[in-house]
C-alpha cells in the first residue's frame, strides 16, 4: 500500500494539473479536426455518391492515400517536408499542421462511412423524393441524408475516436497535448509506468464521454425507425 | 385530360413499351391488367418520368410534352400534376405521417407550415388515418403506410394519381382497407390509373380496362365488355388464368 501512498498519490498530485492542460489541447485539436473531417468527408461522399465527373476520381485517388499510408507519414511530409520545398510552409504553426493532418485523415474514413450509409438508403426513397417534384437538394437535405445519418452515425464516432487517440501523435512534432505533457513529465522524474496509466486514463475518460454523447445522438437521430 | 402517344421503351435490348396509346378522361378510372413483366409498371413511371422513354409525347394541363426533347421544366411540370401510389408505398421514413403528406406541400408547392398541415389533417382524415398522424412509417402496417401514401398523393391535387400494384405487397385483409378507399375515390370522380392483379376490384372500380402484354395494349374496352366478353383471344386466355378474382 505505501506505493500507492507514498509514490503514486504525491506524483499523481504533479503530473495531474500538467495532463489537465494537454487535455484541453487534445479537445480542440481533436475538435477542429473533427469538424473538418465531417464536412469534407460529406462532400467527398457526395461527389462520389453522385459520380461527379473528374471530382469523383479525384476523390477516389484522395481516399486512397490518406485511407492507404501512415499518418505520421503524411504530418511529417506536411510539417518537414513541404517547408523544404515552399518557403512559406515555415511560417505553419504546428497545431495548425496537426489538425489539418488528422482532418485530412479522417476525412477519408468519415467518407467511405457517410457513402457507405447514403448507398444503405432504399431506392424508393429517391423516387418518393423525385416523384413529388423535389428537388436533388431537397430530397438530399430532407429525406435522404436525415435517414443516412442513422446509419453513419455510429462509424463517425469511431472516427472521432481515433482522431483523439491520433491527435497524440502531435507529440513528435512537440505538440503539449496530454501526450506530449506526459512524454515531457516521464522524462523529467523518470516515473514511465505511473505516468503513462494516467495519461491513459485521461483518453480513456474522452472515450467514455463521447460514447455517452453518442447514444444521445442516436436517440435523436433515431426516434423514428424505432417500433 | 391526360393523352399518350406513341410512347416507346426499351431497356437495353428489349422493347418494354411499343407504341403506346391511351387516353385518360379527367374524372375517369383507367385499369391496366396483364401478366408480370409486361410494361405495365413502366408505363405508369414513364408518365412522371421517373422511367424516360426514347419516344412519345404526353399531353397534360392543355401542354404537349415530347419525351425525346424533355426538359426539366417538363419533367416538373409532369411531376407536380401526377401523383403516384408505389407498390411498397415508399413513405418518407424519416417522417411522421402527417409530415409525409405536407413535404410536397411545403418543399415544392411553397405552403406555409400551418396551412400544409391543415391540408394534410384533412386528407389523413379522408384515408381513416388521422389518428395515426404522428406516428412513423416504421410502426405502420403495411395496409395503413398504403393509406398515408394515398393521402400524399391526394393532397397535392394531381391531374391523376398513378397507383402502381398498390396491394400487392399486402395480404388479403390489408389490400381490403386500401381498396375500400379507392373505391371511395373513384366514386368521387378522382382521375387514377391503376395497375393492379386485383381483378375483382379492376372490375369494380373501372371505367375502362386496359389488357396490356409484350409492351403492347392488346384490348381496351369498358369493364362488363373486357371482362365478359373479351374480342382477343388473348385476353380470353388470361382471364380464364386469373379466374375473374
Amino acid at each position: 500500500m505505501s506505493y500507492i501512498t507514498d509514490t503514486f498519490i504525491p506524483y499523481a498530485k504533479i503530473l495531474t494539473p500538467l495532463l489537465l492542460e494537454g487535455l484541453w489541447i487534445t479537445i480542440y485539436i481533436s475538435a477542429f479536426a473533427f469538424v473538418i473531417s465531417v464536412i469534407l468527408g460529406a462532400i467527398l461522399a457526395i461527389i462520389q455518391h453522385f459520380h461527379v465527373k473528374l471530382l469523383s476520381q479525384m476523390a477516389r485517388i484522395y481516399v486512397s492515400y490518406f485511407r492507404g499510408t501512415p499518418l505520421l507519414i503524411q504530418l511529417f511530409l506536411f510539417y518537414y517536408g513541404l517547408p523544404m520545398v515552399f518557403d512559406v510552409m515555415k511560417r505553419c504553426p504546428k497545431t495548425f499542421a496537426l489538425v489539418l493532418c488528422l482532418g485530412l485523415n479522417s476525412a477519408a474514413y468519415i467518407s467511405e462511412s457517410i457513402r457507405g450509409a447514403i448507398e444503405s438508403i432504399d431506392k424508393g426513397q429517391y423516387e418518393a423524393s423525385l416523384a413529388f417534384g423535389l428537388s436533388h437538394y431537397q430530397m438530399m437535405t430532407k429525406i435522404i441524408l436525415p435517414q443516412a445519418a442513422v446509419a453513419a452515425v455510429p462509424p463517425i464516432v469511431n472516427s472521432c475516436l481515433d482522431i483523439i487517440k491520433m491527435s497524440s501523435l502531435g507529440m513528435t512534432i512537440g505538440i503539449q497535448d496530454i501526450m506530449g505533457e506526459a512524454q515531457l513529465t516521464a522524462a523529467t522524474y523518470y516515473k514511465t509506468f505511473e505516468t503513462y496509466i494516467l495519461a491513459a486514463v485521461f483518453y480513456w475518460i474522452l472515450a467514455l464521454v463521447l460514447g455517452m454523447l453518442q447514444k444521445k445522438v442516436e436517440q435523436k437521430v433515431g426516434s423514428a425507425y424505432q417500433k | 385530360m391526360l393523352e399518350i402517344r406513341n410512347l416507346s421503351k426499351r431497356f437495353g435490348n428489349q422493347q418494354v413499351l411499343d407504341q403506346i396509346n391511351l387516353k385518360i378522361e379527367k374524372g375517369k378510372v383507367v385499369v391496366v391488367i396483364g401478366p408480370s413483366g409486361t410494361g405495365k409498371s413502366t408505363l405508369l413511371r414513364c408518365i412522371n418520368a421517373l422511367e424516360r422513354p426514347e419516344k412519345g409525347t404526353i399531353s397534360l394541363e392543355n401542354q404537349i410534352i415530347d419525351y425525346e426533347n424533355i426538359s426539366k421544366s417538363d419533367i416538373h411540370l409532369l411531376r407536380t400534376n401526377t401523383s403516384m401510389v408505389f407498390q411498397n408505398s415508399n413513405l418518407y421514413r424519416n417522417k411522421t405521417a402527417l409530415a409525409n403528406v405536407t413535404t410536397p406541400l411545403t418543399l415544392v408547392k411553397g405552403l406555409p407550415k400551418a396551412e400544409a398541415e391543415k391540408i394534410g389533417l384533412e386528407f389523413l382524415k379522408k384515408v381513416g388515418m388521422l389518428k395515426k398522424r404522428d406516428a412513423y412509417p416504421e410502426t405502420l402496417s403495411g395496409g395503413e403506410r398504403q393509406r398515408v401514401g394515398i393521402a400524399r398523393a391526394l393532397a397535392v391535387e394531381p391531374d391523376i394519381i398513378l397507383f402502381d400494384e398498390p396491394t400487392s405487397a399486402l395480404d388479403p385483409e390489408l389490400s381490403a382497407e386500401v381498396l375500400d378507399v379507392i373505391k371511395e375515390l373513384a366514386r368521387q370522380h378522382t382521375t387514377m390509373m391503376i395497375v393492379t392483379h386485383e381483378m375483382k376490384f379492376a372490375k369494380s372500380v373501372a371505367d375502362e380496362v386496359v389488357f396490356m402484354e409484350g409492351g403492347h395494349i392488346v384490348e381496351q374496352d369498358a369493364p362488363d365488355v373486357l371482362f365478359e366478353n373479351p374480342k382477343e383471344e388473348r385476353t380470353r386466355q388470361f382471364l380464364n388464368k386469373n379466374n375473374q378474382g
